[in-house]
């Protein structure tokens, strides 16, 4: 027998998309798969609900490495594309039930769906047969709850599909198919995991981080960018990272206010310099790492202070999520290890003993007339520097 | 950044053009694997031997008693992990001070984990470590003592030559060992009395990754890496044949100009204390009398040391806080702290450390530098209660 075709096989979680919401999903999947993990746009093709594509069997791990980091992605694998032939599917399942016990699978089930109505067995019959020949002539047992290996049949219009273990793709939706935010990043744990809920819901993702030399040092800013170089795998196109001069800002400030105030003012000041960019870049709203009763920023008093500073929409996807239920994310999305390096993103000399988990809103607006604010937000603004990481392409350069 | 200033050599030391054409042509025509028979592993064991004689030479010692390493923490492993006997019934001892280094110290910690006794001598508030402060800790069951030749972070210099006498007088069976990492190719040291010296190449502008071991031939160190046998099998592994041509041209120009070079740094930094002195609140780490001149540790409170090193950088001078791997694990000086230093003093703590490459411009513009930084500095650290 010759040796079969495979070809990749992408399923995507249907449920909500209806009409035109439907193929704007499926095309922006489509050429993020093409561009993440570079294969051409002909090569894929969307049929009855399934993406198929062809490749080429050297560059099957870093095809399926990447196809794990695109939203969108319920479920892929390898299938053998056999014509509509019960003799020759069976002649392939055996082949591959034979292989698998070789690599020590003792029990196995068959799944077969049948779309195709006019092939000459039924889905029942087909699991009957070809179970009865894996079971006779590659010695294994039968087991339908937790079997060692499950054969997928599907017969279709075109061809008969056969799969084993499907991997896990990300789930949720392409990556801008619902609009785009700008993500306060600090370089701790929280927002990198933001970041990844957001891109998740279909939000396409670029982040901002206040750098404050010589108060917080070149290490921490590297360690934001490493932080970016990690999320943008999973922004497709690639993720901007804005850098404002947040330095002037706080010396005024640690000149002018009291202590107490001074989480929930800088906080105040980075959520309205993010909406002046916000305004320049047309996202459509800033996001930040914040859950709710952390730290004293996050009490619902200062949250409220803090989101009356603009008049923008702020998404905070952690809130409701316990530290170790974020920590168990940021490892396995690759950020926990960067997080953890002791650069602080803060420097102490800004951070106060006590700060206020109730700051007033006239106290803060009084105490802001003190700031010469415009002209500080102008300040980060211009000296702000602006860099571009796309995805896979910049994860070995170095600058 | 136009302007580069380089303080920080206690850090890394950058490469002497000298020592890149030595080594050169060990990366491209002379690429052989000195285990081989043929004439390209002659020609690279002819090199490694020529420098392992020349640094035997420099140290007054045999060649056979030099060995090559990957570099300081290395060498250190090896001559700590190595001559501490496992699986002994007997009760065993190790001496050493709470100003080592962290690959000596990490490694002390970890064999008082296994069993072991370990006393660690404190220094005074000058950094200094006496004599008497060693031989009072030991003890019959004493196997090691260990002790750094000069201060990373202070450039305090311990008085190893009489200390090893000591400890040979107590005990000849002691395995007296010296980091001697800050200290080689800039400061004398006779090895009379010392059973094993750690030396690295990436101090002494050789590259980063070649170091080495001086093991006295009276001494067995188990090794840590197995396999071919290469370094007489105390260090299995292909010799890092451009390396170790580099450490050797390294320490050559090293010892040659040692002590005009002693000299001359020791007037720079005569200089930059003078001028420091004008500075409110500046205080002294080192003690001047009893240090390498290639180190100065001085505190600004209530400035952060960290924050005076951004500072520094920003405007192209690159000095440290600390010590380098220390700054890098956010800890507080261990240093500081063992010579009794008060907290403000410890975190305000910034560290220049100079080369023979260093001179007077680099220490004025320097100074000009932090004079400019260091008043908006203060008066934000002020501020915060």
């Amino acid at each position: 027998m010759q040796e079969s075709e495979k070809i990749l096989m992408i399923g995507y979680d249907e449920i909500g998309l209806k009409g035109n919401n439907r193929r704007d999903f499926i095309n922006r999947l489509i050429s993020h798969i093409s561009h993440a993990a570079h294969i051409p746009q002909k090569d894929l093709e969307h049929r009855q609900g399934r993406i198929y594509g062809n490749f080429s069997q050297e560059r099957k791990p870093e095809i399926f490495n990447r196809l794990t980091k695109i939203f969108g992605i319920k479920w892929f694998s390898e299938a053998e594309l056999l014509p509509h032939s019960y003799e020759q599917l069976q002649e392939a399942a055996l082949k591959a039930a034979k292989v698998k016990k070789k690599q020590g699978a003792e029990t196995f089930k068959i799944e077969t769906r049948r779309s195709n109505k006019d092939f000459e067995l039924n889905s029942r019959q087909i699991n009957v047969q070809l179970g009865d020949e894996v079971r006779i002539n590659a010695e294994m047992q039968v087991d339908v709850h937790t079997p060692d290996v499950t054969f997928f049949v599907e017969v279709r219009r075109d061809h008969i599909y056969l799969y084993t273990d499907p991997h896990d793709g990300p789930g949720g939706l392409p990556v801008g198919s619902n609009g785009s935010v700008l993500l306060l990043i600090s370089g701790g744990i929280d927002s990198p995991v933001a970041a990844w809920h957001l891109m998740k819901r279909g939000l396409a993702v670029d982040c901002v981080y206040f750098h404050s030399p010589p108060y917080t040092g070149e290490k921490a800013l590297e360690k934001v960018r490493n932080l970016v170089r990690v999320l943008s795998q999973w922004n497709i196109e690639s993720m901007q990272l804005f850098v404002p001069y947040f330095t002037g800002i706080q010396e005024q400030m640690v000149e002018e206010m009291p202590e107490s105030i001074w989480t929930v003012a800088q906080r105040r000041y980075m959520h309205r310099i993010a909406d002046r960019l916000l305004e320049r870049e047309s996202y459509h709203g800033l996001a930040t790492g914040d859950s709710v009763g952390q730290v004293a920023s996050q009490t619902l008093e200062n949250l409220q202070q803090i989101d009356q500073s603009t008049d923008t929409l702020v998404l905070r996807p952690l809130t409701g999520f316990d530290k170790d239920e974020i920590i168990s994310i940021a490892k396995e999305i690759g950020s926990f290890e960067i997080s953890i390096q002791p650069y602080e993103d803060c420097c102490v000399l800004f951070a106060p003993g006590n700060p206020s988990t109730r700051v007033k809103g006239d106290r803060l607006a009084y105490e802001e007339r003190k700031l010469d604010d415009d002209a500080l937000i102008e300040e980060a603004l211009t000296r702000m520097q602006v860099e571009n990481y796309s995805g896979y392409k910049d994860q070995y350069e170095m600058s | 950044m136009e302007r580069q200033i380089y303080l920080d050599n206690n850090a890394t030391t950058p490469l002497d053009p000298a020592v890149v054409k030595a080594l050169q042509p060990y990366l491209y025509d002379r690429y052989g694997n000195a285990s081989s028979v043929h004439h390209k592993g002659v020609e690279a064991e002819q090199a490694i031997d020529a420098q392992r004689r020349l640094i035997a030479h420099n140290l007054n010692v045999s060649p056979g008693e030099i060995y090559f390493t990957s570099g300081g923490t290395e060498s250190n492993n090896l001559v700590l992990q190595g001559s501490v006997r496992r699986g002994m019934k007997k009760k065993q001892h190790i001496v050493t001070t709470a100003i080592e280094h962290s690959s000596v110290r990490e490694v002390i910690d970890k064999l008082e984990s296994r069993k072991i006794d370990v006393t660690r001598i404190l220094p005074d508030e000058k950094g200094r470590i006496s004599v008497g402060q060693i031989t009072g800790a030991l003890r019959e069951e004493t196997v090691l003592v260990s002790v750094m030749h000069v201060n990373n972070e202070t450039g305090a210099i311990l008085p190893v030559e009489d200390i090893g006498k000591a400890v040979h007088n107590y005990n000849s069976d002691i395995t007296f060992h010296v980091d001697g990492v800050q200290a080689f190719g800039k400061y004398p040291v006779d090895l009379t009395y010392i059973d094993a010296y750690t030396f690295s190449g990436h101090k002494i502008h050789a590259p980063k990754g070649i170091g080495g071991l001086y093991i006295d031939e009276k001494c067995y160190v188990e090794p840590l890496l197995y396999g071919g046998g290469q370094e007489s099998g105390v260090r299995s592994g292909t010799e890092n044949v451009p390396g170790i041509v580099g450490l050797g041209k390294a320490t050559e120009l090293m010892f040659a100009e040692r002590e005009k070079m002693l000299e001359r740094l020791s007037s720079l930094r005569n200089l930059l204390v003078e001028r420091l002195d004008g500075i409110a609140d500046v205080h002294l780490n080192t003690s001047l009398e009893h240090s390498l001149p290639s180190t100065l540790n001085v505190s600004f409170p209530p400035v952060p040391g960290e924050v005076i090193v951004n500072g520094m950088s920003e405007k192209g001078v690159c000095i440290s806080s600390g010590s380098a791997c220390n700054a890098r694990r956010k800890a507080k000086s261990h240093v500081l702290a063992a010579m009794g230093l008060e907290e403000k003093y410890i975190e305000s703590s910034i560290r220049f450390s100079f080369s023979r490459q260093t001179g007077k411009t680099d220490i004025n513009e320097t100074f000009e530098t932090l004079k400019e930084l260091l008043p908006r500095l203060k008066k934000i650290a002020r501020l915060q209660s």
